[in-house]
């Protein structure tokens, strides 16, 4: 396993792949972080709300992490279905103990380039920002834990990537679904949800998982300072709606449990590719 | 554990693909010590045999492998067996020392492996450019290279001819020969039987997914003895003569040569000849070609259309192949019925041009049993020989067309 680790990282960087998906990553994390992206319309009302201690900086870099983990996905989604696509799979099993070691060395190796995807992103996102918001910080503490939530889901989704790479075994499928269906495709499911009375599932789909986890705590944090400055606990109403609009929904509390079920849909994903690539005749 | 033999075992593979059968009960052990061809045309399954081999194509019954162990079961299998296979790529802006060095790791191997791999094949000028430009016959090698940096027992080469030039097919030829002889094992395909005649010690012949020869080159051959082409100023005297000296089982191709069946000796034909008083103006010893032997063991799978090598005539059901496939012997045994050569025998215009006969054969003619129509009864024209004593050819390849024997079958 550990000859297929090193294997897999020469294999990262002998390409140039890793680089050219984490500098968009990187730049879209600092502007959306700058300029607050969806959620910036809610900059104004929150500042009407709670004052100008509103440590608002931290749902802007939200914001912006979340739309970089798209290229985190597709980074893990090619490492298997590049290797299809290239035809250099047959080498690769033939030089590994197993299928599986095969995978699992991937998991690894992609795993550390999502964390350093995660830790460049939560820099330039938090350089975005103070930019924008450089008096809305929350404390260090809180910081630090956002900047932690962010590269663990960054690494999650890289994984998740992979088990969808193995799984769709097409490099186009992967450069396609994985952004549309984030972009796209999840925002028609959850109003079609929301038709049939069942927004609540937003927080636990795929991507809103995925994003809830970050803008959750994000949310809970920012509250928390303006409930203590307002003195109530609950969200006024006309701040909620702001927020909704802006696609943000759910119990910010629960941003944890959001953080779940992506680790949930990651594993799924992993697994189902895993089983994929043990049956996948390599012709 | 595996046994260390480097002995390939492929035991009732079959692959399924949907409703379609790939390979079809194949059986074969390969040995080490020697070049081993896997030969069929083009789709008779010789690569998903070798993917199946190497674990790449889960068969959808019976078992094939390598040292005693099926290739899921060997650890580090880099090190036991090499493939070339032809879906095998490269990353287009990788470089070819980069490639080597990510499986080297792979293999548990220093990078140093990768140079010298890329040595081995003559590589190492180009080690640092990208794949995307390297020519076919450069990415042959570099498989290649791939293959051998385990410095495996077992190498496995699905038409690695393919894309090499004269220089380098010379090259993989002197490899692969001196692989086999350090007493590892070789199996190497091919749609040609030309390309590694020279090379292999054993042949597995498939077509349509099944074994249709396996056994040696040399037995291959044996399956059809080489005949003595004489060109003689009087080819019915010689005729006689070579019937007195007991070499009763001649032939006349169209253009009016005489061919002297059954592995006769040309030396003794043209003593005979000069013993006749009959002059020679030509004679040669025609050895059967392997290609052609292949090339009717794996006719028909297309359409099951048996092909005329000879192409003077369409395939048709009516025109035995003969010897090596030239158009229908005119038989010197004349059966009854068949229009007797005009007296002092001047190859007619029909021999040019097969005589109508041929083209059209009479009433009550039926296909030669190298047709193997179900049910064939022989003609009564078409029968042994009043000589009597000439024997057909006992051995035949399994499907072959064994008209050689049969003499006057145009009647």
């Amino acid at each position: 396993m550990g000859r297929l680790i090193t294997s897999e990282f020469r294999k990262i960087l002998t390409v140039n792949l890793w680089w050219a998906l984490l500098i968009p990553a990187a730049l879209f994390t600092f502007f959306l972080a700058w300029f607050g992206g969806a959620v910036g319309s809610f900059a104004g009302s929150a500042a009407e709300f709670g004052g100008d201690s509103v440590p608002i900086a931290g749902l802007m870099y939200a914001a912006g992490f979340n739309l970089a983990t798209v290229f985190g996905a597709i980074f893990g989604g090619l490492s298997m279905s590049g290797e299809l696509r290239h035809k250099t799979i047959t080498t690769t099993f033939l030089t590994a103990d197993s299928r599986a070691a095969v995978l699992g060395a991937k998991l690894v190796s992609c795993a550390a380039v999502g964390a350093f995807y995660g830790v460049v992103c939560a820099i330039t996102g938090s350089l975005g920002a103070f930019v924008g918001y450089g008096d809305g910080f929350p404390a260090v503490g809180d910081w630090l834990l956002l900047c932690l939530v962010s590269i663990v889901l960054m690494v999650l989704w890289t994984l998740l990537g992979v088990g969808f790479g193995a799984l769709v075994g097409n490099q186009v499928g992967v450069v396609l679904i994985i952004p549309i269906y984030t972009l796209l495709g999840e925002t028609i499911l959850v109003s079609l949800f929301s038709e049939m009375g069942g927004s609540a599932v937003s927080p636990y789909l795929p991507n809103g998982s995925g994003s809830f986890a970050l803008l959750g705590l994000a949310m809970a944090q920012l509250f928390s300072v303006v409930s203590t400055h307002a003195g109530t606990a609950d969200i006024p109403p006309e701040v909620r709606g702001d927020l909704e609009a802006a696609g943000v929904s759910g119990q910010f509390n629960d941003w944890w449990l959001s953080g779940l079920a992506f680790l949930g849909w990651a594993a799924l994903f992993v697994l189902l590719g895993w089983l994929l690539n043990q049956k996948r005749d390599v012709t | 554990m595996h046994d260390g033999t480097g002995r390939i075992v492929v035991q009732g593979l079959t692959k399924q693909f949907g409703p379609v059968t790939a390979v079809q009960n194949l059986d074969f052990t390969v040995e080490p010590g020697s070049v081993t061809g896997f030969l069929g045309p083009n789709g008779s399954g010789k690569t998903t045999t070798l993917r199946m081999l190497l674990g790449l194509v889960t068969p959808t019954a019976g078992v094939a492998t390598i040292n005693g162990l099926r290739f899921d079961d060997i650890t580090n299998p880099a090190r036991v067996v090499g493939a070339v296979l032809e879906a095998q790529s490269f990353h287009p802006t990788r470089n070819a020392r980069n490639h080597l060095r990510c499986y080297a790791a792979a293999i548990g191997l220093p990078d140093s492996a990768a140079d010298r791999a890329l040595d081995q094949v003559g590589l190492g000028v180009a080690a640092r450019r990208g794949v995307r430009g390297f020519s076919l016959g450069m990415r042959q090698r570099l498989a290649l290279a791939t293959a051998l940096l385990g410095d495996p027992q077992v190498l496995v080469l699905d038409e690695p001819a393919n894309g090499l030039d004269p220089e380098g097919i010379a090259w993989l030829r002197g490899f692969m020969r001196s692989f086999a002889a350090a007493g590892r094992t070789v199996l190497v395909s091919s749609h040609q039987l030309r390309e590694v005649e020279q090379t292999v010690d054993k042949l597995i012949i498939v077509s349509r997914g099944q074994t249709v020869y396996y056994g040696g080159l040399d037995d291959l051959r044996a399956t059809r003895p080489s005949r003595v082409l004489v060109r003689a100023d009087d080819p019915n005297k010689l005729v006689e003569a070579l019937r007195a000296a007991n070499l009763t089982n001649l032939e006349t191709t169209p253009d009016g040569t005489l061919a002297v069946m059954g592995g006769a000796d040309p030396r003794r034909v043209a003593d005979i000849a000069r013993d006749a008083g009959v002059a020679v103006y030509g004679i040669q010893e025609d050895k059967a070609d392997l290609e052609e032997i292949f090339f009717q063991l794996t006719s028909g799978q297309y359409g099951g259309a048996q092909q005329n090598l000879y192409t003077q005539q369409p395939p048709g059901p009516g025109q035995p192949g003969g010897f090596g496939g030239p158009p229908p012997p005119a038989g010197y045994q004349q059966p009854p019925g068949y229009q007797q050569p005009p007296a002092g025998y001047q190859p007619p215009p029909g021999y040019q041009q097969p005589p109508p006969g041929y083209q059209q054969p009479p009433a009550g003619y039926s296909p030669p049993p190298g047709y193997q129509p179900p049910g064939y009864q022989p003609p009564p024209g078409y029968q042994s020989p009043p000589t009597g004593d000439q024997a057909r050819p006992e051995q035949q390849p399994p499907g072959g067309d064994p008209s050689e024997g049969n003499q006057g079958g145009n009647a």
